[in-house]
């Protein structure tokens, strides 16, 4: 069975989430700050009368973030595979924000760029390898040569009932 | 209120015929197609025709035609809720008021004045339609079956108009068809769906009823999974198929069904059985009785073709309404004023003066009708008497039930998710927190076990908490069983980490599951429909030996709390005033260190002082004088140091998600019109210091 | 196949996702508006054989958009796309003659099989 997903460049890695999950994109702007907040929750944005959380997916996943991809060409900077780039990076224009509702709970994910949606035939899933990632990342798969990382929304939104605690970071 | 004679007086009266005319009119008209079709829009519209006629006619000094539309709305009220059947008699009664009225409205402006005559007679008449059943009325304050929904045969209990129609489609050849139409399960708008099935029928057979009904305020979505359609039809599927095989829909199912039997024509008589409202030997659905007893149609509280609401609360609505009628005539005169040249500082006192008691009227109707969706929460509690008692028998633990906070109040939709996971709980309670009596002896508790169920309101959440005095959580159990399903850490985890392992699947510790508890519904299940279903909290409270606690947070859902707005480092935060005992200050001297924390005497004792830096883990600015507020939470009371005091405000507050308040600080959070974020505080964590 | 369709939807995401799939399964995408009032003027000019409106729209909304298109043909083929929370807005279309709704975020199996009962009908 085929799935679509949209993809998003996090760093160097490629990700992506269902289609279906996906409510809008936006851009950064607007984010409010929260007095008290996980931390890696940059703050929260008004979408059509919700308060909606964002979430900086870089420090979500962790550090190595930058792992996957072997397209260096984005709008983060430094740009060398394995090269972490952290903070300050969201600055270019290509950045958005990923309005996503999973079990219920609406959530933004700040991304470096929103690109195409691929088709993802299920048996070409296979499971994550780094260590760092199982978290947070259901599956990946290849295509044109990318590696494409698909994301569980629902571990990246749990927070604070988690057993593991406060995750990476 | 208004003066007897001058101009003002003339135009008013002008103002009130041009309207009363037009009114007289549009209600003669208005019965007359009811008598065509039963409609519920329509319904509402006559009844609100007659009440404006009622409170204008008053107004102006009529008190005749004021009394006629009076008892004309009475028993148009009892007709719309059910209690009187709109027959044949009834309704010549209610066309004879609205001719009388017309023919009354056209005296008064030839003559200036009403004419008593031939009134008194109808008045009479029809107070004694609204007499005779007026007792009944009063008896469907509280939770009540509609009479809508009958188990015998499965058919609705149709009205008059409805049985009418049926009728006519007979004569014209056609038959009675129940066809039931299944949703897609993961379609989330059930509703819409149904109602585009609905619209699709409407337009080629006739719909005589649908339920649950497609009219009226939306159940809640599920109840429209299955929607079942009373429709006649000539022979033939084919159309019936092509109009509700739309797209999203799992299943349909067509019956072709004997007509119901008649009842004579204004025979039914409504018997009133202690809470419920049944229909007498009224020879409905072939013939057989549909009186049955209390306990069959009380058995299906829930199952509602239409809501009941307390009348009490329907007329504090209305008296609202004609609160607003005077104010509309007062501004109208007022602005007659402004073009006469009336004094401008007159006009603008009496224009404040009255955009003063709007303003109050509209949050009082806002409430008011807030609190029509409201029901209290003894509807689910009423069940724990007899489910204590059973258990208790049935496990042989003698166990004694407390029940508080049933006035509670809480929203419909609420009630039908909260009552599996409550019950759940008790459960659980009597199944594994309650120890038998002679271990209780042992131990020097009372042989009889208590269990507490208690529900109150906290700004903009309902509380309930189930607490009983039983064994407490045996943590180390827990710790155990956590070892031994391999969850990493286990040995480490605090003792309220492992109170929230409770909530995983697979984590009961009694290894024999048994009848009682465990089965299906398990605490992971309780977590899931609290927390994810409705988007509320579940903790675990628990003192080893002393017993166990169960506190559910629900979010109202949208809730206007007024409250105090106050600022804290550059955040913006409410607190319910109903939470709210006093502003403060406070000194430094006066605050004293004591070992919990710091504390500071108010009305004779010693609170404990908490900041709003404090409970957000920043540095509290130090200050000679502090502003504060005086916070209680049940019966723990807190000052809390902010940096400012705003002003009174009342927040519409929505959920916060928990990414965004982690630690359970606040209980939602609203956004100001300049966009502003104020998050509203949850005063509970004043008695987070218990347990 | 090869029903001709027109999007209208002011997020440009929605249009390139509703675009792929319809593209996808052989359907004709003969235009986009961003607005109800370019909804309504594109409908006029490509005649197209259904409409997919988005409900919220700047300028002009779906509700009135479809208002207006069923005024140049009674018998339009409109669907309704909505975000949750709009249910009542869906009910006042359906009373206004839209002949199905899709809710978003929606699987591509409902927008095609939308599509497809809506092309078997009239």
């Amino acid at each position: 069975m085929t799935r679509r997903y949209v993809s998003f460049l996090l760093g160097a890695g490629r990700y992506c989430v269902p289609v279906d999950e996906v409510l809008q994109i936006v851009r950064p702007e607007g984010i409010m700050e929260v007095p008290q907040a996980a931390p890696f929750v940059t703050g929260v944005i008004n979408i059509r009368g919700d308060v909606v959380p964002v979430v900086d997916l870089k420090r979500r996943l962790g550090t190595d973030a930058t792992q996957g991809g072997n397209e260096p060409q984005d709008a983060s900077g430094d740009g060398q595979p394995g090269v972490q780039s952290r903070g300050g990076s969201r600055a270019g224009s290509r950045a958005r924000v990923v309005i996503v509702r999973s079990s219920n709970r609406l959530c933004g994910l700040e991304v470096d760029d929103v690109r195409e949606i691929v088709a993802i035939e299920e048996s070409s899933e296979e499971a994550p390898v780094s260590e760092a990632h199982t978290q947070f990342v259901r599956g990946v798969t290849h295509r044109d040569g990318n590696l494409f990382l698909i994301l569980d929304l629902q571990r990246i939104l749990s927070a604070g009932r988690d057993l593991a605690a406060a995750g990476p970071s | 209120m208004f003066g007897t004679n001058g101009p003002d007086d003339a135009r008013l009266k002008r103002a009130f015929l041009e309207e009363g005319e037009e009114l007289v009119q549009k209600l003669g008209e208005s019965l007359t197609a009811l008598e065509q079709r039963s409609d519920k829009d329509l319904m509402n519209e006559i009844f609100r025709l007659t009440h404006s006629l009622k409170s204008e006619s008053a107004l102006m000094g009529y008190a005749s035609l004021s009394r006629l539309a009076h008892t004309m709305e009475d028993v148009l009220g009892m007709v719309r809720s059910g209690t009187l059947v709109l027959g044949k008699e009834v309704l010549d009664l209610l066309m004879a008021g609205a001719d009388r009225s017309a023919v009354m409205m056209s005296e008064i402006s030839r003559e200036g004045r009403e004419s008593e005559a031939g009134t008194s007679d109808l008045v009479n008449d029809l107070s004694a339609l609204a007499g005779a059943n007026g007792g009944a009325r009063k008896a469907s304050v509280g939770p009540v079956a509609a009479p809508a929904s009958d188990a015998l045969n499965g058919y609705p209990m149709f009205d008059e108009m409805e049985l009418r129609r049926m009728d006519e489609a007979r004569d014209r050849g056609e038959s009675l068809v129940r066809l039931s139409v299944t949703v897609v399960a993961d379609e989330p708008m059930k509703y819409a769906r149904a109602f585009l099935v609905f619209s699709n029928l409407e337009q080629v057979v006739n719909v005589i009823r649908v339920v649950p009904p497609l009219d009226g305020e939306p159940l809640e979505e599920f109840r429209y999974g299955k929607t079942v359609f009373y429709l006649t039809a000539p022979p033939g599927d084919d159309v019936i198929k092509g109009a509700s095989c739309v797209d999203q829909i799992a299943s349909v199912e067509i019956e072709r069904i004997d007509f119901p039997g008649r009842p004579d024509a204004g025979t039914v008589t409504w018997a009133v059985g202690g809470d419920s409202l049944h229909a007498g030997d009224s020879g409905i659905a072939r013939g057989e009785s549909a009186a049955g007893n209390d306990s069959s149609v009380s058995n299906r509280p829930l199952e509602k073709a239409s809501i009941r609401v307390d009348t009490r609360k329907l007329d504090e609505l209305w008296s609202f309404v004609a609160e607003l009628v005077l104010h509309k005539a007062h501004i109208s005169r007022l602005s007659d004023g402004v073009a006469r040249g009336m004094d401008v500082s007159v006009i603008r006192e009496e224009l404040v003066e009255s955009f003063d008691s709007l303003e109050k009227l509209s949050s009082g109707m806002q409430q008011a009708m807030r609190d029509t969706r409201m029901i209290p929460i003894s509807i689910i509690f009423n069940k724990f008497p007899r489910l204590v008692r059973d258990l208790s028998r049935k496990l042989e633990k003698p166990v004694e039930l407390a029940l508080s906070g049933e006035d509670t109040e809480i929203d419909r939709s609420i009630i039908e998710s909260l009552s599996d996971p409550l019950t759940h709980i008790i459960r659980n309670a009597l199944d594994h927190g309650i120890e038998f009596p002679e271990e209780r002896v042992r131990l020097g508790k009372p042989e009889k076990g208590r269990i507490t169920v208690s529900a109150w309101r906290q700004g903009g959440t309902i509380v309930i908490e189930l607490a009983d005095d039983g064994r407490g959580l045996d943590t180390e159990s827990i710790r155990n069983k956590a070892v031994s399903l391999g969850i990493p850490d286990a040995s480490s985890l605090s003792e309220t980490q492992l109170r929230e392992l409770v909530f995983l699947p697979g984590f009961s510790t009694r290894e024999v599951v048994t009848d009682v508890s465990g089965r299906g519904v398990g605490m992971d299940v309780v977590a899931t429909r609290i927390r994810n279903d409705l988007r509320g909290d579940v903790e675990l409270a628990s003192e080893p030996g002393k017993g166990t606690r169960v506190i559910l947070r629900l979010p109202l859902t949208i809730t206007i709390v007024n409250s105090l707005l106050v600022a804290d480092h550059t955040h913006l935060y409410a607190i319910p005033l109903d939470d709210l005992d006093s502003t403060a200050k406070l000194t430094a001297a006066e605050m004293s260190l004591e070992e919990g924390g710091e504390t500071a005497p108010w009305m004779g004792e010693q609170i404990p002082v908490h900041s709003m830096a404090g409970l957000l883990g920043l540095e509290r600015t130090p200050r000679e004088e502090y502003f504060a507020v005086v916070l209680h939470h049940g019966t723990s009371r807190g000052f809390l140091i902010v940096d400012e005091l705003i002003e009174e405000r009342e927040i519409v507050i929505k959920p916060v998600d928990d990414l965004v308040n982690p630690s359970r600080l606040f209980s939602g959070v609203s956004v100001l019109d300049d966009g502003r974020l104020v998050f509203m505080l949850d005063t509970s964590f004043l008695r987070r210091d218990y347990f | 196949m090869g029903a001709t369709i027109l999007i209208a939807d002011d997020l440009s995401f929605m249009r390139m996702i509703q675009r792929e799939i319809l593209t996808e399964r052989g359907y004709t995408v003969v235009g986009e508006a961003t607005d109800g009032i370019d909804a309504v003027n594109k409908y006029q000019s490509l005649s197209p054989d259904l409409v997919l409106l988005d409900i919220t729209m700047p300028n002009m909304n779906g509700l009135e958009a479809m208002r207006k298109i069923f005024a140049i043909n009674p018998k339009a083929r409109v669907i309704m796309c909505s975000a949750l929370g709009q249910q009542s807005l869906i009910v006042e279309a359906i009373r206004a003659g839209v002949k199905d709704f899709i809710v978003k975020p929606f699987k591509p199996e409902r927008i095609l099989s939308a599509i497809a009962k809506a092309m078997q009908s009239s």
